[in-house]
């Protein structure tokens, strides 16, 4: 910290826009998973010329610089385990072209997810990665990590709707590949690389995105199943059957019962509830798709299906879904949500699988999980409620995410489907990949020679999550 | 070839066959002459040995002898890339994965085809049509380019503009390094947000960085329906205004392919006049599918009301030999023009799609001044326009020497409207003094040393992408 220069940093962003101040660096010590540490300053770059400044100030003095958006991350991205500069791109936020006729935009990075989406929807067209987090997550961010949403099943992530990058390296070059057209085969992909890369290969000042038309109709559906392996052979035969559901969701009894609790949904106490809909401009093709995936619920034990066009009805039949994420915190008493084995992905053949294995290794280890996912993508989320108060609550936590993890390489699955690697997942990550990660180190070199851009993440993080960094939970029982 | 890399040769061969087995590795002249060419016009590089995997071990073990032997090694598929990429361009090894070709699984239940890189595309596709599932990237070269070709080139195709490219379908990947080592990534899933992002590296890596040897492609549903539908134009712009209104109006065809006036009258003399509208100044090929006839009749009837054209010279077609019927002229395109002269240049440029008519207009004159004559045609809805110039008339010698610049005409026209210099076919052996043009020095720089973090020793096709990817990163000379 001793030789980091405020003034310097101030010259470069203004006074104002850099903060050392412990109260500020506590906030931006920590984002929404279980991590936290110190930043040295925070400094608020205003354009790409700020952040090249900025880059070859830290390289020249080896500081580290942890690129953040919104702090929304649930794995501990942008906490700065060797200390350094937080980056915060929230002010680079202009929309700078949309353009229709190319059917394009480009942002800078702090854009905000539902600001863009506001600025598209007069042109009847959408940007379709959208994370649940999108009223607080940055377009940058959602790149860096990868990020995707419910409506991914049909449209893709992040990375599938990036078409080009303008970055700023650790050395304070400033590159840009990829374009604004279709098509391209001029070089190594390096866009499709920065989608993923955590902030840890160059700091995006702009960003090339797609966009794709908004449907005008939507169905959505809701149903239960009094078991879960009846919604896994649905989920399976809706993927194969020719339909394209614009989302298909698939929530478990833990989180059916902490809905109840937290919103008196009366949702049936059932095993399973499978959420579905499906999009486009012809009222006849929903039509026939939505009639398809009811059906196929149906002949696998599926009841009590309700189904709606209407957009009040389809907000009322969402809402437990929606706010699936805070309810979960009130399943039990002094039983928080953690953000551990966030996410995960699974072949869809195997979500139900996957499901029942959680809820296994959950009681085995004392603790309760909760599963749910984006399943018509394979992609699951978990969290772990528990005592956080309990340093035995951490350790049975830590057996958790471990054995989760070695079920999930087992079957062909991988540690992240959408949220990142950061450092809580990093362990995992680091056996699933243990044959690449030298090769990962020299792609990590190739862009970085010296080691400063959010250093201590995904190859390089810790293998011992627990203490890799600070919890942000007090644990009472902790001997220090 | 000198006698002391003669005999290094024969020594190296002889340790590859000691390694793999002796039937794997042939030096016969005939056989090497073979292999010294691929699609590309008027272009040659002989190899010195050619080794034919049959597995990922034979790969393992090739690379990892030529790796501590500093012998350069050239994979190759099938052969049908049309920038050299697959050619030896400093002697050594040809990697060819030909006998590669199982379609080891179509699993049904997680629409996932697993391949290998020899596999000829059209025929997962057809295995994949058989159980109800789409690959869509469809290159024209279908039927005689491989899967592994596809993804080192990241192959597109006319239903790229709905579908995508061949990025948009790889979810998994083995592949070798060059010590030797070898790689999974990704695997039977869809959602990935694991760290470095391999597949996408080693997409359009043109076989600079690993040699493929396993891939996992994502299938989607095939379509219930589809309708081809013929219009003729007057002129390009007309047409591509109406490619304009069509995409604006939220339709989103699964083809959308423009031929311009010189392109037609070839392909109409090829056929003796026996095409669609060969008097036209520009065609326009468009198919709708969907999961239903309603849905594509709908989409239809909407082309039809929002383009300016008699709706009595719309050609549509259902059946598979109607289909054929209209898409004779576009597919027969290069067939034509090989009879008119096989010496011809071939580029596949990429423009924003409204910048068409003007990048077509533009190219036309500057070839006009020079008294070239110039066909084109290509994927109007994601902008990917060919351009393949004739040797009017010129001798051999004078026409070599007259391509640099007329590449470098092409590209800087292209990168001035916002484009780039190839959308499918890739930079490999041909294009490679132009990278510059279109990136810049940092960002070529950041290129190689990635090529190095996967090939320290530079063994793997080297030649290729770069100009001077002999010398190291650093020493290259500041533009």
């Amino acid at each position: 910290m001793e030789k980091l220069n405020i003034s310097r940093l101030k010259e470069i962003v203004g006074e104002k826009n850099v903060k050392d101040d412990p109260a500020d660096l506590y906030i931006y010590g920590t984002d929404a998973s279980v991590h936290q540490a110190m930043p040295w300053a925070v400094v608020r770059p205003e354009n790409a010329g700020q952040v090249q400044e900025i880059m070859r100030y830290a390289n020249s003095e080896k500081i580290p610089v942890i690129p953040r958006g919104s702090g929304s991350g649930m794995c501990g991205q942008t906490v700065p385990v060797n200390g350094g500069i937080i980056l915060d791109m929230k002010r680079m936020n202009k929309i700078l072209e949309i353009n229709l006729e190319d059917v394009y935009c480009r942002v800078e990075p702090g854009v905000i997810d539902d600001d863009l989406n506001k600025a598209l929807k007069p042109y009847n067209v959408f940007f379709p990665p959208t994370p649940a987090s999108s009223i607080i997550a940055t377009i940058g961010g959602e790149i860096a990590n990868n990020a995707s949403g419910v409506r991914s099943v049909k449209y893709g992530a992040a990375r599938d709707s990036l078409l080009g990058v303008k970055l700023v390296l650790a050395s304070g070059d400033m590159i840009s590949f990829g374009t604004t057209t279709r098509v391209e085969a001029s070089g190594y992909q390096i866009e499709r690389i920065i989608a993923g890369s955590e902030g840890t290969l160059g700091v995006i000042v702009e960003a090339t995105l797609k966009f794709v038309p908004l449907p005008t109709i939507r169905c959505l559906g809701m149903t239960n199943f009094n078991k879960l392996e009846e919604a896994g052979d649905s989920i399976s035969e809706i993927m194969a059957s020719g339909c394209t559901p614009s989302m298909l969701e698939l929530v478990d009894n833990v989180a059916i019962k902490a809905i109840n609790n937290a919103l008196k949904l009366n949702l049936p106490d059932v095993d399973a509830i499978l959420i579905f809909e499906a999009d486009g401009m012809v009222k006849e093709a929903v039509d026939f798709e939505i009639t398809k995936i009811k059906d196929i619920c149906e002949t696998h034990g599926g009841f009590g299906t309700e189904l709606s066009f209407d957009e009040k009805e389809r907000e009322r039949i969402y809402t437990g879904r929606k706010k699936l994420f805070p309810s979960l915190s009130k399943y039990k008493e002094l039983m928080p949500s953690t953000s551990l084995a966030d996410d995960m992905t699974v072949p869809y053949s195997k979500m139900a699988e996957t499901t029942r294995k959680i809820h296994e290794i959950a009681k085995q280890n004392n603790i309760i999980m909760s599963a749910y996912g984006h399943c018509g993508s394979g992609c699951m989320h978990t969290k772990i409620l528990m005592d956080t108060t309990k340093s035995e609550s951490w350790k049975a936590a830590e057996k958790a995410v471990a054995q989760i993890y070695e079920y999930v390489n087992s079957v062909g699955g991988t540690t992240s489907a959408e949220h990142g690697i950061g450092i809580s997942k990093a362990p995992a990550f680091k056996i699933e990949k243990a044959a690449s990660l030298e090769l990962m180190r020299g792609i990590k070199k190739a862009f970085d020679p010296n080691n400063i851009l959010n250093p201590g993440k995904l190859q390089d993080a810790s293998d011992d999550w627990l203490n890799a960094t600070k919890l942000r939970y007090t644990v009472s029982d902790k001997c220090e | 070839m000198n006698n002391k890399n003669s005999n290094r040769m024969v020594e190296i061969s002889g340790i590859i066959a000691g390694a793999i087995g002796p039937g794997k590795v042939l030096t016969d002249k005939d056989i090497l002459d073979k292999y010294s060419r691929d699609e590309t016009a008027d272009l040659s590089l002989l190899p010195d040995i050619l080794v034919r995997a049959r597995d990922t071990s034979d790969v393992s073990a090739v690379l990892k002898i030529c790796n501590d032997n500093n012998i350069p090694v050239t994979p190759r598929g099938a052969g049908s890339g049309v920038t050299g990429g697959a050619l030896a361009a400093r002697g050594g090894v040809i990697l060819s994965l030909e006998l590669l070709n199982k379609i080891i699984e179509i699993d049904c239940e997680n629409m996932v085809a697993v391949v290998e890189p020899g596999v000829i595309t059209g025929d997962i596709r057809r295995a994949a049509l058989t159980m109800g599932l789409l690959y869509p990237p469809d290159p024209a070269s279908l039927d005689i380019c491989s899967i592994g070709g596809n993804v080192a080139e990241n192959a597109g195709g006319p239903m790229a503009v709905k579908y995508g490219t061949t990025k948009d379908y790889i979810i998994g990947l083995e592949f070798v390094l060059p010590d030797g080592s070898v790689i999974t990534t990704g695997g039977k899933i869809v959602k990935n947000a694991t760290g470095y992002n391999l597949i996408g590296m080693l997409l359009g890596s043109e076989g600079t960085l690993a040699v493929i040897t396993k891939i996992f492609l994502r299938l989607v549903p095939a379509p219930g329906a589809s309708k081809d539908i013929l219009i003729p134009f007057d002129t390009i712009d007309e047409a591509i205004d109406a490619v304009g209104a069509i995409l604006r109006n939220r339709i989103v065809p699964s083809a959308l392919e423009f031929m311009e006036e010189d392109a037609i009258k070839l392909v109409s003399k090829f056929f003796s006049g026996n095409i669609p509208f060969p008097d036209a100044g520009a065609h326009l090929l468009i198919k709708i599918d969907g999961s239903s006839d309603d849905s594509i009749l709908s989409d239809m009837e909407h082309i039809s009301e929002i383009i300016n054209v008699d709706p009595e010279k719309i050609i549509a077609a259902e059946s598979d030999i109607q289909r054929d019927k209209l898409w004779k002229a576009r597919r027969s395109i290069r067939e034509a023009i090989h009879l008119e002269d096989p010496a011809f240049m071939a580029e596949d440029c990429v423009v924003p799609r409204a910048a068409i008519p003007a990048f077509v207009k533009e190219l036309k004159k500057f070839f006009e001044i020079r008294g070239l004559k110039s066909i084109m045609f290509g994927h109007a809805g994601d902008g990917n326009v060919h351009v393949d110039v004739l040797r009017s008339g010129r001798g051999y010698d004078e026409w070599k020497m007259l391509q640099p610049s007329l590449k470098e005409g092409i590209y800087k026209m292209a990168i001035s409207m916002g484009g780039t210099i190839t959308g499918e076919h890739g930079i490999g052996f041909s294009r490679k003094d132009y990278l510059h043009l279109a990136l810049s020095c940092d960002e070529i720089e950041l290129l190689k040393r990635i090529k190095k973090a996967f090939d320290p020793k530079m063994i793997l096709n080297p030649g290729k992408i770069f100009s001077d990817d002999h010398k190291e990163p650093d020493d290259s000379p500041p533009c």
